[in-house]
């Protein structure tokens, strides 16, 4: 059987990411997918091995723009983990809160991109209209919409008082509402379900072998969540359900979502009604002791992993981290393969990819009819531009 | 045909309403269902440029025309700018054959022609993508040659439906079927009509590749589709040639099944043919904005499967079934 080629990426407007897929056509149908990953390696772990732990936090939660909290909160809580130190509970609570408010905007992020790829437009300006809310509580409590460095090693950086306490309430509830307009628009438009159901099935058992993690294998009906699984933060005294769904497809993961954002507005009420008094954060050294440690947190895409071997001193020997993406990365493949092209960027978004080298360039001469690659020094040297 | 006439049609041709009134209601459509589009979704829309931003098609076209025209070594340059040319003049042909024409052009069977006419920028559309050799162009292009023997039966059959109503012989002349389209909308014919007119608007929606058929140049999964490879002043065309369908496509929709100026005469007539035109476009702006966009195949098996079939069993029922229960 002759395919065809087709390429998405590394520059494709279904992708806001670098990211390249060649497609193996037969008409409409995609008969197989070969990944190609690794544009926009920057460095990060080497990097943060030639910085102090203090400026590591600041380094690392820029892996992720979107992710960032939980960046910082990985790591922050690894080399807790190296020092065996013990933050205050009122610290632990605030944690939890921001890095849930991190999983909603996050999420609602994600649900509005997915509307834009349904070539629903109108769902995703609505959808990002509503995920401001969110950044304004996220500035009021952290002082910054995004990036905020608010985990800091030893507790947190900021405290929250009354008013904050009730403008964030009253920011949920109004959410709570919307979110149920959402959910009703996800359950039952039309087009979503016509666009998702069935759409990038990835069964149980591939989910496994495959190693997907996060709301992709919470797709597939498998309840796994590292906040019940694992507790960190404050989610071990936080009552709240892992939400899956059994039907395995697109639909299932954008569901899993939905669901979660309910959740973690529960969360966020709790954790602000519960809020212990306290100090928000305790001194920590800027000697870390020797040893390893691993540190886990489930991430709005799924378990993000930080591994850090300290050998003394104020910086990291060896500093690693796996993003939830890679992981799912197979996942996805397997989801394209047999479906339509106008299903690949569904599947690849319920994914929630998030991608995060020396690069060779392809020349094809078309009078000569040969395709070569050359690298950018080569180019230098033919083309005499000076570096 | 005298020299006069053909003076005349020339006029008309290049004034009104041909090239010059064309260009301008299509980028006045346009802004229309940019701003209405916007409001649907909670966004502004065009503001900046002139009152309300009514200036902004006009700005977005002049700056693309001012562009520099790159065609890539493998495509069919000439070609393209050739189709492109005749989709638009074939447009303004067909804006001679509507009653909006001071001297229109009406015979018996004109509405054959014009349907002809109606298929030139439909087809265009396919070969812009094929010639510019890049395979997001192919794979577009094939969508729309899939989908364009989905609406344009749809389309035709929902049009024609007044001409076989009309009593007292088939005229099949788009002028003579415009002037009695208000009178079907009494009396048992109305049926057929509200239901040419809902077929006629899903067929129109896919015409102009808007959701949930705009399936040919979904950006995300073919980049632009047949457009992919077209820049600067092609781009500019294209998108030119978009708004023409949407005016033409407006007015035939308006006359033939809205009965244009009727019940008035004069200037209020005038007005209800532009407040029955804005009504029509502002069906398919909604349309667009609450749908997301469909599979190729979900399309194809609705435009097959209900679209076709329903307008054909419509027009059957114009013609034959109610002439003889009456």
């Amino acid at each position: 059987m002759t395919t065809t080629d087709l390429i998405i990426g590394p520059q494709h407007p279904a992708l806001h990411e670098p990211e390249r897929f060649v497609l193996k056509l037969d008409g409409e149908y995609v008969v197989d997918v070969v990944p190609r990953i690794g544009y926009v390696h920057r460095g990060i772990e080497k990097a943060a091995e030639l910085r102090s732990y203090i400026q590591d936090v600041y380094l690392i939660e820029r892996i992720c723009g979107i992710c960032n909290v939980s960046h910082s909160l990985v790591y922050v809580q690894t080399v807790e983990a190296l020092q065996g130190f013990e933050i205050p509970p009122r610290a632990a609570y605030l944690r939890t809160v921001v890095h849930e408010l991190n999983r909603i905007h996050s999420h609602l992020l994600l649900l509005g991109v997915v509307g834009e790829l349904f070539g629903f437009d109108t769902l995703f300006m609505y959808l990002w209209r509503d995920r401001e809310l969110v950044m304004d509580v996220v500035e009021s409590i952290t002082g910054n919409r995004l990036i905020s460095a608010f985990n800091v090693l030893g507790g947190v950086a900021r405290d929250v008082g009354p008013s904050q306490i009730s403008e964030a309430k009253r920011a949920m509830e109004y959410l709570r509402g919307r979110m149920k307009f959402y959910k009703k628009v996800f359950a039952e438009d039309p087009t979503v379900e016509k666009r998702s159901k069935g759409v990038g099935i990835l069964k149980p058992s591939s989910a496994l072998s495959l190693c997907a993690v996060g709301p992709v294998i919470r797709g597939s009906g498998i309840k796994t969540d590292l906040r019940a699984d694992d507790p960190y933060a404050a989610y071990g005294e936080i009552p709240f359900n892992v939400i899956t769904y059994d039907t395995n497809d697109s639909w299932a993961r954008f569901m899993v979502r939905v669901d979660e954002v309910f959740e973690s507005i529960g969360i966020i009420e709790y954790a602000l009604d519960h809020l212990p008094d306290g100090p928000i954060r305790a001194r920590f050294p800027r000697r870390v002791r020797e040893g390893e440690a691993v540190g886990r947190v489930e991430a709005p895409r799924g378990e993000l992993i930080n591994h850090i071997i300290s050998k003394g001193g104020d910086k990291p020997y060896r500093f690693k981290c796996r993003t939830p993406t890679l992981a799912n990365i197979l996942a996805a493949c397997e989801m394209i393969r047999g479906g339509q092209i106008a299903d690949v960027p569904v599947s690849l978004s319920s994914i929630d990819p998030c991608f995060s080298c020396e690069d060779r360039l392809a020349i094809i001469d078309v009078s000569k009819g040969e395709r070569y690659s050359a690298r950018i020094r080569d180019l230098m040297a033919k083309y005499g531009a000076s570096r | 045909m005298k020299g006069m006439d053909l003076l005349i049609y020339a006029i008309q041709l290049l004034l009104y309403p041909g090239i010059s009134f064309a260009l301008a209601a299509g980028l006045f459509s346009e802004w229309f269902t940019r701003k209405l589009y916007a409001r649907f979704q909670n966004r502004r829309g065009p503001t900046y440029t002139g009152p309300f931003g009514i200036l902004q098609p006009l700005a977005d076209f002049l700056k693309l025309m001012l562009k520099e025209d790159i065609a890539t070594r493998v495509s069919g340059d000439k070609a393209v700018l050739f189709m492109l040319s005749l989709s638009l003049g074939a447009l303004c042909l067909v804006m001679l054959f509507t009653p909006l024409a001071v001297r229109g052009l009406a015979f018996p069977y004109d509405a054959v022609l014009v349907v002809y006419l109606l298929i030139i920028p439909s087809l265009v559309f396919a070969l812009v993508g094929y010639a510019s050799y890049n395979p997001f162009g192919i794979y577009g292009s094939s969508r729309v040659v899939v989908l364009l023997l989905g609406y344009e039966p749809a389309f035709l059959l929902s049009i024609f439906m007044p001409m076989f109503a009309t009593p007292g012989g088939f005229g099949f002349s788009v002028m003579e079927a415009a002037s009695g389209a208000w009178r079907l909308w009494s009396g048992p014919t109305a049926i057929p009509m509200a239901i040419a007119l809902a077929t006629a608007l899903i067929s129109l929606q896919c015409k102009l590749m808007e959701k949930p058929f705009d399936i040919p140049h979904a950006e995300v999964e073919i980049v632009g589709g047949p457009f992919t490879e077209y820049s600067g002043p092609k781009l500019a065309y294209i998108g030119l040639l978009h708004d023409f369908e949407l005016v033409v496509g407006g007015v035939l929709i308006t006359y033939l099944l809205l009965g244009g100026a009727a019940p008035f005469q004069g200037p209020l007539g005038a007005l209800a043919v532009l407040i029955k035109f804005l009504a029509v476009v502002s069906v398919v702006t909604l349309i667009k904005a609450v749908f997301g966009r469909f599979r190729i195949d979900q399309a194809s098996n609705m435009l097959w499967r209900y679209v076709i079939l329903i307008a054909l069993a419509d027009l059957i029922l114009a013609a034959y079934v109610i002439p003889k229960l009456a």
